[in-house]
């Protein structure tokens, strides 16, 4: 088995006397891609920020390659790429690439090999204002590559970049990583980012933020333990339902349920799970339809929350019933 | 159906405009010319010799380049303190540490050189022998006078410096040391070279400190050659160009372009305050402690004392009316000269640099020369009621406004470049006449910048002394003036009251500035 780089163990962060984070435990193997995902505000950066050694945690420890981080942030061997990119901007892009290498051998070398793998080298003498949002972030991934840390901490390195852009980089950044051989912890806030990225995703939310859940994406796509994990991992529609002996009733019927849960307990309900039927006195009030490439999408409404469902067909009608397919997942509540 | 009238083409307005601002910013030097080549005066001027010439020349530039570099080393540790240290009471001291700006550089060298004299009320207790005037003391009080100039550029610039550029530094390995010199202060040379641009010229311009501390510089040469016959003055006024020029030149090659290097720092970044190891705050403080002390407390306290204990010759009320009308019709005179070129470089979404050098190229050349040019012009203008008018203060105006039209511009130009022209096509679409619109839109929109303008214009010109001291009507005397006059005339009482007066009516202007300025944040 792998030795741990990063282990969070109770981690607490406050600002003054503001909680933002508290009771995080989480730990990265070597060369594994692991994922914070929470909405704004849940304190997700700040937990980088802490492994980078930029704040204290006020509780809870951090362990680094299996030590105790108590350096300063210059000693700490982790790498960071930054929203804003953080370039040296009166500096080259050779310069900005080789400015963690400062006396270290072989600096020429290595700065060279990253600029012709991440496309660099006709730029190499440009300064960043020149450069376009995905060149300006291709240097802050070689520039923080170049020492080759073990760690690498990604602070919404794609948030600037638009749609087509973001992807593309994504699984391009994914490849140099990998190819390094380094661990990566990539704070998102957009789902589809930390599903086709990581390894593993740890779901962060509220506030303070709370760590919900850390797995794999299937296993939280498929078995979310709580609601706010549902919700960040995909599409659902959550009902509350009374469930015995793997059956569950709710407002719209009974249920097979995979959870041996008993008691009140709350169905996910992802759209592949959904069958809609149009339906003058359907529950489920239809707000908006739009084409989308290949499928009809269909906003839906039901009881204060909303879910996007795909269709092969456009479903003519401002409401719907639905019945449910397989057995679904319950979440004690 | 009424079409719309066409307006002037842009390029033909901005022609004129360039034209008419060129031939207003000539003026000084036309007069400066004008003396040159047909000298007059009641009084002809002893003559000049070439070494005094040299020894003003260099003491300007000596001048000028010491109250630079001093000036940049104590405001660049302050901004630093105010922006980056966090320890009980910096954040009182650093905010008192701009305070000095309410004081023109003479009252502060009236001040100090009254109050460190054998005689004075601290040169007594300190058991000073020796005068304080000359060329060291006019370096003390005009690093005492720049320095909050510096802190307050430097410390603008250290505010928008974004952390994460310093963090990403420090987790490639950096130390400390290495950031400060490889990353933040490259980072911050454009605004260090604007701030030593500002003090160059400022230091090198000042009239009233040299005149105070009766020191040689070609501004106070030229003050006292102003109203004789010959050319000497207008040599002075000359050599003065060419002493202030590579200064300027100087300035802008350290500084670069300050306004585009600005805009690729644009994000601000996490800025947060540090607890400095106990020694590197006991000396940090040390050193501001001493500068409020020099520069705010004891000013403040001989002035008091003169104003309070010592029974004034004369009534203040006349200066101080004349003081108030002169400040707020060049306050507004500046809101029309400055304005002007404002609307149009706006106009041109930007653009028309020439346009914005000449606003500022106005604004330095020194209120001494200035003075001169215009004062020259004025005694070549026939009897009559041209002349009439420019004695009875037009001039004045014009000097002031001339001066201080920056002030303005500076202010007004980012509002109007940021009026939303689609805010106003909307208005006009809801069906709201070209009254209405600028009732309520473009008025609203403008009227905090226009405020600004004419209350930085207004603390400037009550401030002034030169072009106030030389194109003043005969028989009118402002606040300014009077302290001169009075420190000339050893009337501490009413240099103190004239002050405190002065003091007052900066105050008041400052506070409204500083709560319009809370409004538009």
């Amino acid at each position: 088995m792998s030795a741990n780089v990063l282990s969070l163990d109770a981690v607490q962060l406050a600002y003054g006397d503001t909680v933002v984070t508290e009771g995080i435990d989480l730990t990265i193997k070597a060369g594994e891609w692991v994922s914070i995902l929470g909405p704004s505000g849940c304190g997700k950066s700040s937990i980088l920020r802490a492994v980078a050694g930029f704040m204290e945690p006020s509780s809870g420890s951090i362990e680094l390659f299996g030590a105790p981080a108590t350096a300063p942030p210059e000693r700490r061997g982790v790498g960071m790429v930054f929203q804003d990119f953080a370039l040296f901007n009166h500096l080259s892009v050779r310069d900005n690439i080789g400015f963690g290498l400062k006396g270290a051998a072989g600096a020429e070398v290595r700065v060279n090999e990253l600029l012709k793998r991440c496309e660099l080298t006709d730029l190499a003498d440009r300064l960043p204002a020149h450069l376009s949002g995905g060149q300006q972030q291709r240097v802050g991934l070689a520039r923080a590559l170049a020492p080759r840390p073990k760690l690498l901490l990604l602070d919404e390195p794609f948030a600037n970049l638009d749609a087509d852009l973001r992807g593309e980089l994504g699984s391009w950044c994914a490849q140099q990583i990998q190819s390094e051989g380094a661990a990566a912890l990539l704070v998102t806030h957009d789902r589809r980012e930390a599903m086709a990225l990581s390894d593993r995703i740890a779901i962060v939310d509220g506030s303070p933020g709370r760590l919900q859940q850390v797995d794999q994406t299937q296993a939280l796509y498929q078995k979310p333990n709580h609601q706010a994990v549902a919700r960040m991992t995909g599409e659902a529609l959550l009902v509350p339902a009374r469930a015995a002996d793997q059956r569950a009733r709710s407002a719209f019927g009974d249920h097979d349920v995979l959870a041996k849960i008993e008691g009140s307990v709350t169905l996910v309900i992802r759209p592949e799970h959904m069958d809609l039927v149009p339906d003058a006195n359907g529950p489920l009030v239809v707000d908006h339809s739009y084409f989308d490439a290949q499928q009809w999408m269909h906003r839906l409404r039901y009881n204060g929350q909303t879910v996007t469902v795909a269709q092969n067909q456009r479903l003519n009608a401002d409401r719907l019933s639905l019945t449910t397919r397989s057995p679904l997942w319950a979440i004690a509540r | 159906m009424k079409t719309p009238s066409p307006a002037l083409p842009l390029s033909l307005a901005a022609k004129l405009g360039l034209l008419g601002t060129a031939a207003l910013v000539g003026l000084p030097i036309l007069g400066l010319g004008l003396a040159w080549a047909y000298p007059v005066g009641l009084i002809d001027a002893p003559p000049i010799h070439t070494d005094r010439l040299v020894e003003a020349t260099s003491n300007t530039v000596m001048l000028a380049l010491l109250v630079t570099v001093f000036a940049l080393v104590l405001g660049s540790l302050f901004a630093w303190i105010q922006v980056r240290w966090t320890f009980p009471g910096s954040a009182l001291l650093t905010r008192l540490s701009v305070l000095p700006l309410v004081l023109p550089s003479f009252l502060l060298a009236a001040t100090l050189r009254e109050g460190l004299a054998p005689l004075g009320s601290l040169g007594e207790l300190l058991g000073r022998q020796e005068r304080f005037d000359g060329f060291g003391a006019t370096v003390f009080v005009l690093v005492l006078s720049c320095t909050p100039y510096v802190q307050l550029v430097v410390s603008a610039a250290l505010k928008r410096l974004p952390r994460h550029t310093e963090e990403a530094a420090q987790s490639l390995g950096a130390s400390p040391s290495r950031i400060v010199r490889e990353i933040v202060l490259p980072a911050l040379r454009p605004a260090l070279g604007f701030a030593a641009l500002l003090v160059l010229v400022y230091a090198a311009a000042d009239f009233g400190a040299v005149a105070v501390m009766d020191t040689q510089v070609l501004t106070y040469e030229l003050y006292q050659f102003a109203g004789r016959g010959g050319v000497q003055a207008p040599l002075i006024g000359g050599l003065l160009i060419v002493a202030i020029s590579p200064l300027v030149i100087l300035g802008r090659r350290l500084g670069g372009d300050y306004g585009s290097s600005e805009l690729s720092y644009v994000r601000s970044g996490h800025t947060a305050g540090q607890r400095p190891a106990l020694w590197v705050q006991t000396i940090g403080t040390a050193l501001l402690g001493t500068y409020l002390v020099f520069a705010l407390v004891l000013p403040l306290m001989l002035i008091t004392r003169w104003g309070v204990l010592i029974p004034a010759q004369g009534p203040l009320i006349g200066p101080l009316i004349t003081t108030a009308v002169v400040g707020v019709t060049a306050g507004l005179a500046t809101l029309v000269l400055g304005g002007f070129p404002a609307a149009l470089v706006a106009q041109s979404k930007g653009k028309r640099g020439a346009l914005e050098t000449l606003t500022f190229v106005a604004s330095g050349v020194p209120g001494v020369m200035i003075g001169f040019g215009l004062l020259q012009l004025a005694l070549r203008v026939p009897q009559g009621s041209l002349r009439s008018f420019a004695e009875g203060g037009a001039i004045l105006l014009l000097g002031l406004a001339l001066r201080f039209a920056s002030h303005s511009y500076a202010a007004l130009k980012p509002a109007l470049l940021t009026q939303s022209e689609q805010s106003i096509e909307a208005a006009r679409l809801l069906g709201a006449s070209r009254w209405r619109v600028w009732r309520q839109v473009r008025g609203p929109h403008l009227a905090p910048a226009l405020a600004s303008g004419f209350l930085l214009s207004f603390v400037a010109v009550v401030k002034e002394l030169p072009i106030t001291l030389m194109l003043i009507p005969a028989g009118h005397t402002t606040l300014a003036t009077r302290i001169f006059d009075a420190h000339e005339d050893a009337h501490l009482g009413d240099l103190g009251v004239a002050a405190l007066s002065l003091l007052g009516m900066v105050l008041v202007a400052q506070a409204l500035l500083w709560r319009w300025s809370r409004h538009e944040r």
